[in-house]
């Protein structure tokens, strides 16, 4: 087996689609590899090309060029190992048959991958009771909320006790206490036996307190890759504030070297100011600007660095190397 | 298609649109010359067997029992286009996932099933007609035509077929991908105790009590006797009718009380595949 | 090895017993899925009587009526199966999983005999019990081959169909409903196939039905032998090269169907 060591690691993935007459190249040539035992992050916006990405890692879909190996196997010759040690959970997929309900689904899918029935059962019971949904266990799929229907999407994927995970989105639709409380069983989960997730998201502060590393896919092809902390770095040689003022003018613009609107937010008669400078001694130059236009300072704060600024600061720019390697 | 139905009344928009969907629905589904042949093969494969079975046993092609069979099976396929509309339920809700967005959308969802089977009677009758041109020119079964009780025949089928599906409607709401089941049982019901292939009187009385009570028998006859067939059924008309509006309003009422209960245990928008 | 065979043998389990349950579950479909059959099958009987045939004329019919549950299962749940899958967004975990895709097919196969049996069976006791048709044992062994090879066959048949289906759309659920009557007529459900002369008789051979009726209807029926089209021994011949040539055909079409799957992106994801 080639690239034994790495959980995965794809060599200049590309993957266009036929859409009509058109074609979409939804993948440019992506090549990463992410460690086993590591959870891995992937950003992007919508479109970006991240499901396609788990697609073609969990073989459910062909590279139209390029190489990738996933645990060591070959995603297009061995995907009958891969599938043996994997599994792939969607946010909002809707799988299973509405007729069984959530205990007898889960069994069913675990036997797809030979589990026998009292392991399978007892692995269920536990997951049920784990995620909260014990009792809805012999209610019928067809029956559960959104966010039922994700925690059982989500044993599924446990089920076979898969070495490398992929989450696409998975926490999509549930609610504020689950998704935290999801999330600090996988931050467990991935550590026993050497565990690998590859998860994709658009909740950055998901991203920020779960993966060890990150990519930020844009337009099929990754302009960031780094640590979570590495992508604040970025974002923290710069400074934000947030400036709440009064009597804000329409058609006032900011024309300060240094200084940059992100955003202007109406807000109770009062405007939110969004802010960037170059350095902190700009501030006093901005106050003074803003009060020669009769505009009058309610609050002001200083903005600790998020992924989400490093991420929308990023997305729309070109190919950055965060780590600095 | 620039269509606009905005200034009707709900219902009336609701069923327009949905005569129109269905018409899209059935006919656009390949070439429309494929779709010719849908309409023919079918309905003429199930004339053929018949056909067939008749020859088996008798080895010819004319006689009275064979115009007799021809006719209430070319009448049939009217019947049996009403009967489908019960599927419209399990493909709203399995197959295009389109229940919830029909229902909540201005108008009753009885005017989009009525909507949607409308397509298929003007299919169906469209059928029928082929299948008598064939008998006449190919069979040369002795056929004339009473335009007016020709015509007022069919109406009256496509009104009594459809207040009859909704009995049926009423089960689909409540089973999963059994719409296709339920179609079959319904039209094999009616295909039985309507005296389509063979008269009433050929049932043991316990049943024939059931073919004379349903109205689409009288109405196969009906049918039988605008083409110059059979004399005129002598049905007492008043019977007819009575019965009728005693299945329409029974009909009405469990249909709307299945839509409730329905609604009620959440059972209308849950898609129970297997 | 063991291992791997053990678990196809789960993943089979595992989908049959989708179906087993939802006869139960399904409770209100019951009595339409056990009477829905019985009916075609009385008005055929009926028909027969009204042109004064002979009452073998009637078990001919039921022999049918029981052969058609089983087509009507294939074409329906078999079929076009795959493409409900997708559109339940079962197909994609199918493709996940280590297990074959063939077990799967299988499982569905499997739990699908045994509800139509139950359908089968409820039409041969109204057949047998209620119309009192005239029936005779002749040949216990062929009967019972004839009728498990053209299961087999039949099955097998769905299981091909279920990926050509897959792979042409929604048309194909058009095409099932287009075949539906045609194969009736073709196949002999409701006469002697060789009525259909023999050129069209040896066509309709090609269906595994037509072969399974026409055996059938010679080792069950009391003259049966006349209405026999080709002798018994060479249905069951073709019916047990059917049942192997089948699967094995349907196994090339599931993973020609997965590889373009995989290739254009366009079959797992739902609507395209
Ligand atoms: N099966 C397909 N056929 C055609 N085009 C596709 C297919 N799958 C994805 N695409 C296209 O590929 C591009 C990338 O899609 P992808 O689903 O990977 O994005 P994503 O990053 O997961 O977005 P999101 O955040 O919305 O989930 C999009 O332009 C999409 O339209
Ligand atoms: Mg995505």
């Amino acid at each position: 087996m080639e690239n034994n060591n790495y959980a995965v690691k794809t060599i200049d993935i590309k993957r266009t689609f036929k859409k009509s007459s058109n074609l979409i190249n939804a993948l440019k040539g992506i090549s990463l590899t992410v460690n086993r035992g590591e959870f891995f992050g992937v950003l992007g916006r919508n479109g970006a090309g991240k499901t396609t990405f788990l697609k073609i890692l969990s073989t459910l879909l062909y590279p139209t060029s390029g190489q990738a190996w996933v645990g060591g196997w070959d995603v297009q010759k061995d995907g009958q190992n891969i599938r043996e040690i994997i599994n792939l959970v969607s946010g909002g997929e809707e799988s299973g048959y509405g007729i069984l309900n959530v205990r007898e689904n889960l069994w069913m899918f675990s036997q797809f991958y030979g589990i026998p029935s009292s392991i399978a059962l007892k692995r269920i019971d536990k997951y049920l009771e784990m995620f909260g949904l014990k009792d809805q266990a012999k209610t019928r799929v067809s029956a559960l909320s959104t966010g039922m229907r994700q925690k059982m999407n989500l044993i599924r994927g446990l089920l076979n006790n898969p070495e490398i995970l992929f989450l696409d989105e998975p926490t999509v639709g549930l609610d504020v206490e689950s998704a935290r409380h999801i999330r600090s069983f996988l931050k467990d989960w991935i550590k026993e036996n050497d565990r690998t997730i590859i998860l994709t998201t658009h909740y950055m502060l998901e991203a920020d307190e779960l993966s060890e590393r990150l990519a930020i896919i844009e337009g099929g092809e990754i302009i960031a890759l780094g640590t979570p902390s590495e992508f604040k770095g970025l974002s923290q040689t710069e400074n934000f504030y947030e400036l709440t003022v009064n009597n804000f003018p329409e058609s006032l613009d900011i024309n300060i070297e240094g200084v940059q609107l992100i955003s202007k937010l109406p807000q109770n008669g009062n405007t939110i100011l969004k802010i960037r400078l170059k350095e902190d001694s700009l501030l006093s130059e901005l106050l003074a600007s803003l009060n020669q236009h009769g505009t009058k300072l309610e609050l002001l704060k200083k903005k600790e660095p998020t992924l989400e600024d490093a991420f929308v600061n990023l997305v729309g720019k070109s190919s950055i190397d965060v780590s600095g390697a | 298609m620039a269509i606009d139905f905005s200034s009707l009344p709900a219902y009336l928009r609701k069923f327009l649109l949905s005569l129109w969907a269905g018409w899209k629905i059935t006919s656009n589904w390949t070439e429309p010359l494929l779709f010719m042949v849908y309409l023919i093969v079918k309905p003429l494969s199930s004339v053929l067997i018949l056909i067939v079975m008749f020859y088996v046993i008798t080895g010819s092609f004319t006689g009275e029992q064979l115009l007799f069979i021809y006719v209430g099976n070319a009448f049939f396929s009217i019947v049996r286009a009403g009967v489908s509309s019960v599927w419209v339920i399990t493909e709203d809700r399995e197959w295009f996932e389109t229940i919830k967005p029909i229902f909540i959308s201005p108008g009753s969802y009885l005017s989009h099933i009525l909507g949607r089977t409308s397509a298929e009677f003007l299919f169906s009758v469209f059928s029928s007609v082929i299948l008598l041109v064939a008998g006449f020119f190919v069979l040369k079964l002795p056929l004339g035509i009473n335009l007016p009780l020709f015509i007022s025949t069919i109406i009256l089928t496509l009104i009594i077929t459809t207040i009859l599906a909704l009995l049926f409607c009423s089960v689909a709401f409540f089973v999963g991908h059994g719409g296709e089941f339920i179609v079959e049982g319904a039209s094999g019901f009616l295909y039985l105790f309507s005296g389509v292939i063979f008269p009433a009187s050929t049932l043991p009385t316990f049943l024939r009590i059931i073919a004379e009570a349903n109205p689409i028998t009288h109405l196969t006859n009906f049918f039988r006797a605008s083409l110059g067939v059979s004399a005129a059924p002598q049905v007492e008309l008043w019977k007819f009718y009575l019965i009728s509006l005693i299945i329409l309003a029974l009909s009405y009422f469990i249909f709307n009380r299945a839509l409730k209960l329905a609604l009620k245990t959440g059972m209308f928008d849950q898609k129970l595949g297997h | 090895m063991f291992k791997k065979i053990l678990r196809e043998l789960r993943a089979i389990r595992g989908r049959a017993y989708v179906r087993m349950v939802s006869i139960r579950r399904d409770l209100l479909l019951l009595p339409f899925q056990v009477i829905l059959p019985v009916l075609a099958v009385a008005a055929y009987i009926y028909l027969y009587r009204f042109i004064g045939a002979p009452p073998e004329y009637g078990t001919l019919v039921l022999i049918g009526g029981v052969m058609t549950t089983y087509w009507l299962n294939v074409l329906w749940s078999m079929a076009s199966q795959l493409y409900w899958e997708r559109m339940m967004g079962n197909l994609q975990i199918y493709f996940l999983v280590p297990a074959s895709k063939m077990s799967i097919l299988l499982g569905m196969a499997v739990g699908s005999m045994y509800t139509t049996s139950i359908r089968a069976l409820s039409t041969l006791f109204v057949g047998l019990v209620i119309f009192r048709l005239p029936i005779e044992l002749k040949n216990p062994v062929a009967a019972i081959l004839l009728f498990f090879l053209s299961l087999s066959a039949l099955y097998g048949m769905g299981m091909l169909l279920s990926s050509v289906f897959l792979v042409w759309g929604r048309e194909a659920w058009h095409l099932s409903s287009l075949f539906q009557e045609p194969i009736y007529l073709l196949s002999g459900f409701y006469f002697p196939v060789k009525s259909l002369g023999i050129t069209l008789a040896t066509v309709a051979s090609l269906i595994p039905v037509t072969l399974a009726l026409d055996g059938m209807r010679q080792v069950l029926i009391p003259g049966g032998e006349k209405m026999g089209f080709l002798p018994v021994w060479i249905n069951i011949l073709i019916l047990a090269v059917m049942a192997l040539v089948f699967p094995y055909l349907a196994y090339y079409g599931l993973n020609y169907m997965e590889r373009l799957a995989k290739k254009e992106g366009r079959i797992t994801t739902r609507w395209q």
